[in-house]
C-alpha cells in the first residue's frame, strides 16, 4: 500500500485533483471537498484504533468537538494566534483522550463501545449546556480564520481549504507510517489477540492507550481545522451522529487499511451531499446502500477492490 | 542445578472460592515437570499467577530469585517465561512466520524486522516443522499446527522456561508422538525448562521427572511418576477416577 510505485502515483493524483479543484470548481464543490478532507482525517485516526488496534468506539465526535471548541475558544476568549491555539488543542485532546482511554481500555468489546458511547453523550451534552463558555445551542459564532503567515493571508476559502489539504496529508501519510511500523506490527497483535499479545510481552495496556491517545489527538487537530474553516460551531456537530457517521464510512471503505476509510469518507460525504434533493429520503437511501455493501463485503470497498484485482 | 521457578505457599481466592490454596514447589533449572489434576483442579489458574495473568492472593513466586508475582503478563514474558495457551491462541490473520516474527519483535520495539530475525524466525519455523505452512495464514491451519505455531511464537521469546498448557489435547496418537520428540527436543537441545499442565497421562508419564498432582486446589502429592503412580492418594483421587470414565 506505500512504496509500490503505482500507489505513489495515486497518491500524486489525488494530491493534484485536490490542489486544481479550488482553482476549477466551484465553492460550493470546494466546501463539500474540504468537509470530506476532515471527514478523512476523522475516519483514518479511527481507523487506527478501530481498524489497526481492535476496540471499537464511538466517540470520536467527542474528540473532534472537544478540539473545535478549545481552539475556538483560546482565540476567541484568550486571544491566542490560531498557530498556538491549534497545536495546543491537539496535544490537550491527546492527553484527555489518554486519560479517558486509561480506564476505558481496561473494559473489552461491548463494554468498551458502550462506555465511549456515552461519554461522546457526555462531552455532547456538556458542550450544549455550558452556556456561558460554549454559547449552548445557538452556536459559537465569529471565529477567525487563521492568522497570516509567511504573508499568505488565510481569510479566503480557497486559502484554507488548502491549509486543511496540506494537513490531511500529512497527517494521512503519518498514519500510513505508523502502521506499518513496529508500534502498527504491536496494534495489530493487539487486535488478532490480545491475551496473546500480552503473553510474549507486548505491554497491550500502554499501546492501546497510544492508540486511543494518538487517535484523539488527531480528531482534535481535525476538529481545530473544522472550526476556523467554518467559523462557526454547534453542538449538533459532534453529536451521536457524527461518530456514528465515522463508523459508517469507516466500515464503506474498509477497515484495518486507512486508506479504505478515507475513500469511505469520500464517497459519504459526496453521496449525503448530493441526496440534498431529497432530505427525507437520503439517510434511508444511504443505509440500504450500507446495507447492500457490507453484504456483498464486509471489508468493505477496499474489499471489493481486491476482489476485483483478484487477491484473496 | 539452580533453582528457576520457586512457588511458595500460593493462594488464589475468588470471592468466596478458593481456586488454588497454599501451593508450593520447586522447579530446577533444565527440569521437566507437568502438574497434574482432575478437571477444576487449579492448574490453569497456577499457570495464570505464574504468568501475571491473575495476582496471587497470598504467597509468592520467585523467578531466578526475583519475586514475580503481581507483575503485568507482558514483564512476566520479558523476564523468560513462555507460555501457550489451552485454548490454543494465535493471530489467526498473520502468517505462520509473522505469527514467529512477532514473538521475536515483541522483545524490542523497532521499525522492522531485520534479516537475522527472519532468518531465527525461520530457524524455529523448522525447528517446529511447520515449513510447509510457512506463508499461511494462522486461520487455515489444522488445530495441531495450530498448536505448534502457539509454542514456536513461545519460542521465539527466547525464554528460559516453557509453561505448555494441555498442548497435547485433541491430538492424534501419531502427532503426541511427534509434539512428544519435540519437547524433548526443546528441552535438551535448547535447554529450555518445561512446565506442563497435561490430561494425557502417557505424556506425562513419558516425559516428565517430576509431577505436582493438585486436587481441589490444593497440593495432595508431588514426586517422581513412578512414586506418583504408587501414591495411594492420587490413585483415589485421579488416576482412579480415570479408570471408570
Amino acid at each position: 500500500m506505500f512504496g509500490s510505485s503505482r500507489n505513489l502515483i495515486i497518491a500524486a493524483i489525488v494530491i493534484v485533483v485536490l490542489i486544481a479543484i479550488p482553482q476549477t470548481m466551484s465553492s460550493y464543490i470546494t466546501y463539500v471537498v474540504a468537509l470530506a478532507m476532515l471527514y478523512a482525517i476523522l475516519t483514518a485516526s479511527f481507523d487506527l484504533m478501530a481498524g489497526y488496534t481492535g476496540p471499537l468506539s464511538f466517540s470520536h465526535a467527542a474528540f473532534y468537538g472537544i478540539g473545535a471548541y478549545a481552539s475556538a475558544l483560546l482565540t476567541l476568549k484568550v486571544g491566542m494566534s490560531f498557530w498556538l491555539a491549534f497545536p495546543i488543542s491537539v496535544v490537550g485532546v491527546f492527553i484527555f483522550s489518554v486519560i479517558v482511554g486509561y480506564p476505558a481500555l481496561k473494559l473489552r468489546g461491548h463494554y468498551f463501545a458502550v462506555t465511549t458511547f456515552f461519554f461522546g453523550h457526555f462531552v455532547y451534552l456538556v458542550l450544549l449546556n455550558s452556556r456561558d463558555l460554549t454559547n449552548g445551542p445557538l452556536g459559537l459564532g465569529g471565529i477567525k480564520p487563521p492568522d497570516d503567515v509567511f504573508g499568505i493571508s488565510f481569510a479566503s476559502m480557497n486559502a484554507n481549504y488548502y491549509l486543511i489539504m496540506f494537513f490531511s496529508v500529512i497527517i494521512v501519510s503519518f498514519l500510513l507510517v505508523l502502521v506499518k511500523s513496529g508500534i502498527g506490527r504491536y496494534l495489530i497483535a493487539i487486535r488478532e489477540n490480545e491475551d496473546l499479545a500480552e503473553a510474549i510481552g507486548i505491554n497491550t495496556t500502554f499501546y492501546k492507550v497510544l492508540a486511543f491517545g494518538i487517535s484523539g489527538g488527531l480528531a482534535g487537530m481535525a476538529g481545530s481545522l473544522f472550526a476556523h474553516f467554518f467559523k462557526l460551531l454547534h453542538p449538533s456537530t459532534f453529536a451521536w451522529m457524527t461518530s456514528e457517521m465515522v463508523v459508517i464510512m469507516a466500515l464503506v471503505g474498509g477497515s484495518g487499511t486507512i486508506i479504505g476509510p478515507i475513500i469511505g469518507a469520500g464517497v459519504v460525504t459526496f453521496i449525503l451531499e448530493f441526496m440534498r434533493f431529497a432530505p427525507e429520503w437520503r439517510f434511508i437511501i444511504w443505509s440500504v446502500m450500507l446495507i447492500v455493501v457490507l453484504l456483498i463485503e464486509p471489508k468493505g470497498l477496499m474489499g471489493i477492490a481486491r476482489r476485483l484485482r483478484g487477491g484473496q | 542445578m539452580q533453582d528457576i521457578l520457586v512457588v511458595k505457599n500460593a493462594t488464589k481466592q475468588f470471592g468466596g472460592l478458593t481456586a488454588v490454596k497454599d501451593v508450593s514447589f520447586i522447579v530446577q533449572e533444565g527440569m521437566r515437570l507437568a502438574i497434574i489434576g482432575p478437571n477444576g483442579a487449579g492448574k490453569t489458574t497456577m499457570f495464570n499467577m505464574i504468568t501475571g495473568e491473575y495476582k496471587p492472593t497470598s504467597g509468592k513466586i520467585e523467578f531466578f530469585g526475583e519475586e514475580i508475582q503481581g507483575l503485568k503478563p507482558h514483564s512476566v514474558a520479558k523476564k523468560g517465561i513462555g507460555r501457550t495457551f489451552q485454548l490454543v491462541k494465535i493471530f489467526d490473520e498473520l502468517t505462520v512466520l509473522d505469527n514467529v516474527l512477532m514473538g521475536i519483535l515483541a522483545q524490542k520495539l523497532r521499525f522492522k524486522p531485520t534479516e537475522e530475525q527472519i532468518y531465527e524466525a525461520d530457524n524455529i519455523i523448522k525447528t517446529t516443522n511447520l515449513q510447509k505452512y510457512r506463508d499461511v495464514l494462522g486461520k487455515h491451519l489444522t488445530v495441531s499446527a495450530k498448536k505448534r505455531v502457539g509454542l514456536a511464537t513461545a519460542l521465539a521469546l527466547k525464554p528460559k522456561i516453557l509453561l505448555l498448557d494441555e498442548v497435547m489435547a485433541g491430538l492424534t496418537h501419531v502427532e503426541i508422538e511427534e509434539a512428544l520428540q519435540l519437547l524433548r527436543k526443546i528441552n535438551s537441545e535448547m535447554g529450555i525448562t518445561l512446565v506442563i499442565v497435561e490430561h494425557v497421562m502417557k505424556v506425562v508419564m513419558a516425559l516428565c521427572e517430576k509431577i505436582v498432582v493438585i486436587s481441589f486446589g490444593e497440593k495432595i502429592a508431588e514426586g517422581s511418576p513412578q512414586e506418583i503412580t504408587q501414591n495411594r492418594k492420587v490413585i483415589d483421587v485421579y488416576l482412579g477416577e480415570s479408570k471408570h470414565a
